[in-house]
């Protein structure tokens, strides 16, 4: 079981990893602002309907144009599917409340549809791309310096938890019972968020060292690990 | 004792560790990795001490596959790893050092024992009581290497152990190392170090490939490993 719940942690940190990366394709030469504007409309309107055809529509030029940029479909589903399998769990028992199964399908394919389209945006632009787009489209200052430091930190951190895991494992000599593991994992998790509001003060304090305004710092730090913890138990319930 | 045939390793998002590589690894040799920064040095450690799984190619580790069984790996291996902050994950130093003795069914009475024995050796009696991840750097280092060198694995493998460590650790670290009775796999920007202390010295390039296997170091190997 923790052995699970570990390769669980782990799929999710690597997943999490991959979900940034950007690479060269026929996409990346467009104008990032188009980009912006282009697929955050397309993963609005996938989330703004129910009516099927519209979501399997959206879908299906989403990938269209994937695959006629170079880029990979097995790929771009790979880096799209766990929040929708988050959400298609979460939505799974209004079941019991007489909704269908095909709304939770439906559900879950919206989720599919808008973050297909937001990880065709990021494989195709640097993050600080984007960033300087939304400057451009006039999104206020202080949201995006929170989105940027949001950005760093949750990659340090998810970073870090993956290096963690390994050096514990590293010194697991023996397969422990399912509470003491339990506990330790509990422990682990505690100490990890302890360490990383620290590192996180260190993280403002550097940026603040090299002029950069820092904004929403305080806010953000405080929550991203909240979100973090709240993300890494449910991926294990 | 360590056998990696045509391994390599890509990183999740894509980067890759190091290229195709084998290295055999008999039993008491003391090797050194060393290479430019980002040449794969750690990654290579990672991989030949069975924590990663290579993306091609096969590691046995005392004749064990690590996939087949870890434990027994396990518990032969030590590693200490480069950023000491990843690796001390227990609440005080006490427990960072008590931790695998006690999965190994130590006696409370053996532990103790030889907790202190250890902590009087690394000088790190005082801190017995503080949460690792308030150390300093070298005291970090220490914790580290002391809750490894305690249960006394066949094999080590260390990731840069004098780095961020005073003169005197430094050489603590050198005299122990030197006589150790057991494998020794480390990595290490110091040169001088590297040659008086390894049997064999594996250099790695930028391009991540091992480009020579040598007891001694010359200008020619390290301009080509870009460390001149
Ligand atoms: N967690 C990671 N995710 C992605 N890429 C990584 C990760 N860790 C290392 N790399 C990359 O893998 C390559 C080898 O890194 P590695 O840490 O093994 O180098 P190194 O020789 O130990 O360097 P140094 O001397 O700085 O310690 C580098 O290109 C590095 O950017
Ligand atoms: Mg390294």
């Amino acid at each position: 079981m923790h052995e699970l719940i570990e390769r669980s942690i782990r799929a999710f940190s690597e997943y999490f990893q991959n979900f940034f990366v950007y690479e060269e394709n026929l996409l990346s030469k467009i104008d990032p602002r188009v980009k912006v504007v282009g697929f955050t409309i397309l993963a609005i309107l996938s989330v703004s309907t129910f009516e099927i055809e519209k979501i399997l529509f959206i879908i299906i030029s989403i990938y269209l144009l994937a695959f006629l940029s170079g880029i990979s479909i097995v790929k771009l589903m790979k880096r799209s599917y766990l929040f929708p399998l988050f959400s298609f769990f979460i939505v799974l028992p209004t079941m019991f409340f007489g909704e269908p199964f095909s709304y939770v399908l439906i559900f879950s394919l919206r989720i599919f549809a808008a973050i297909s389209s937001l990880q065709l945006l990021i494989i195709s632009t640097p993050f600080n791309d984007v960033i300087s787009a939304l400057r451009a489209l006039k999104v206020p200052e202080k949201l995006l310096n929170s989105l940027w430091v949001t950005y760093i930190y949750s990659y340090i951190l998810v970073r870090d938890l993956l290096a963690i895991l390994i050096a514990r494992e590293s010194r697991r000599v023996k397969r422990s019972g399912h509470i003491e593991t339990m506990k330790r994992g509990g422990e682990a998790l505690g100490l990890f968020m302890l360490r990383s509001m620290e590192k996180g003060e260190k993280v403002a304090l550097a940026m603040k060292l090299r002029g950069e305004p820092i904004g929403k710092v305080k806010g953000s730090k405080l929550l991203i690990p909240y979100f973090l913890l709240v993300v890494v138990w449910w991926t294990i319930l | 004792m360590i056998e990696a045939e045509n391994i390599s390793y890509t990183y999740p998002d894509g980067t890759l560790g190091f290229d195709e590589l084998s290295v055999k690894i008999r039993e008491g040799e003391r090797i050194a990795i060393i290479g430019a920064n980002g040449s794969g040095k750690s990654t290579l450690l990672l991989v030949l001490s069975g924590l990663l799984k290579p993306t091609t190619g096969k590691v046995r580790i005392l004749g064990v596959n690590p996939e087949e069984n870890i434990e027994e790996v396990r518990k032969n291996v030590g590693f200490l790893f480069q950023d000491p902050d990843i690796f001390l994950f227990n609440s005080t130093v006490f427990d960072e050092l008590r931790y695998v003795p006690s999965q190994l069914g130590w006696s409370e009475e053996k532990i103790r024992e030889e907790v202190s024995k250890i902590a009087e050796e690394f000088k790190i009696s005082g801190i017995l009581k503080k949460p690792p991840f308030r150390l300093s750097g070298g005291e970090k280092k220490r914790v580290a290497l002391a809750s490894i060198l305690i249960y006394s694995p066949k094999i080590l493998f260390l990731d840069e152990p004098f780095a961020n460590v005073d003169a005197k650790t430094k050489r603590k670290i050198f005299e122990i190392l030197e006589t150790y009775d057991g494998t020794v796999v480390f990595t290490s920007h110091e040169l001088e170090l590297v040659e008086s202390l390894a049997d064999r010295i594996i250099v790695m390039s930028l391009e991540k490939r091992v480009i020579a296997e040598t007891d001694k170091l010359n200008e020619e190997i390290l301009r080509k490993a870009d460390l001149l």
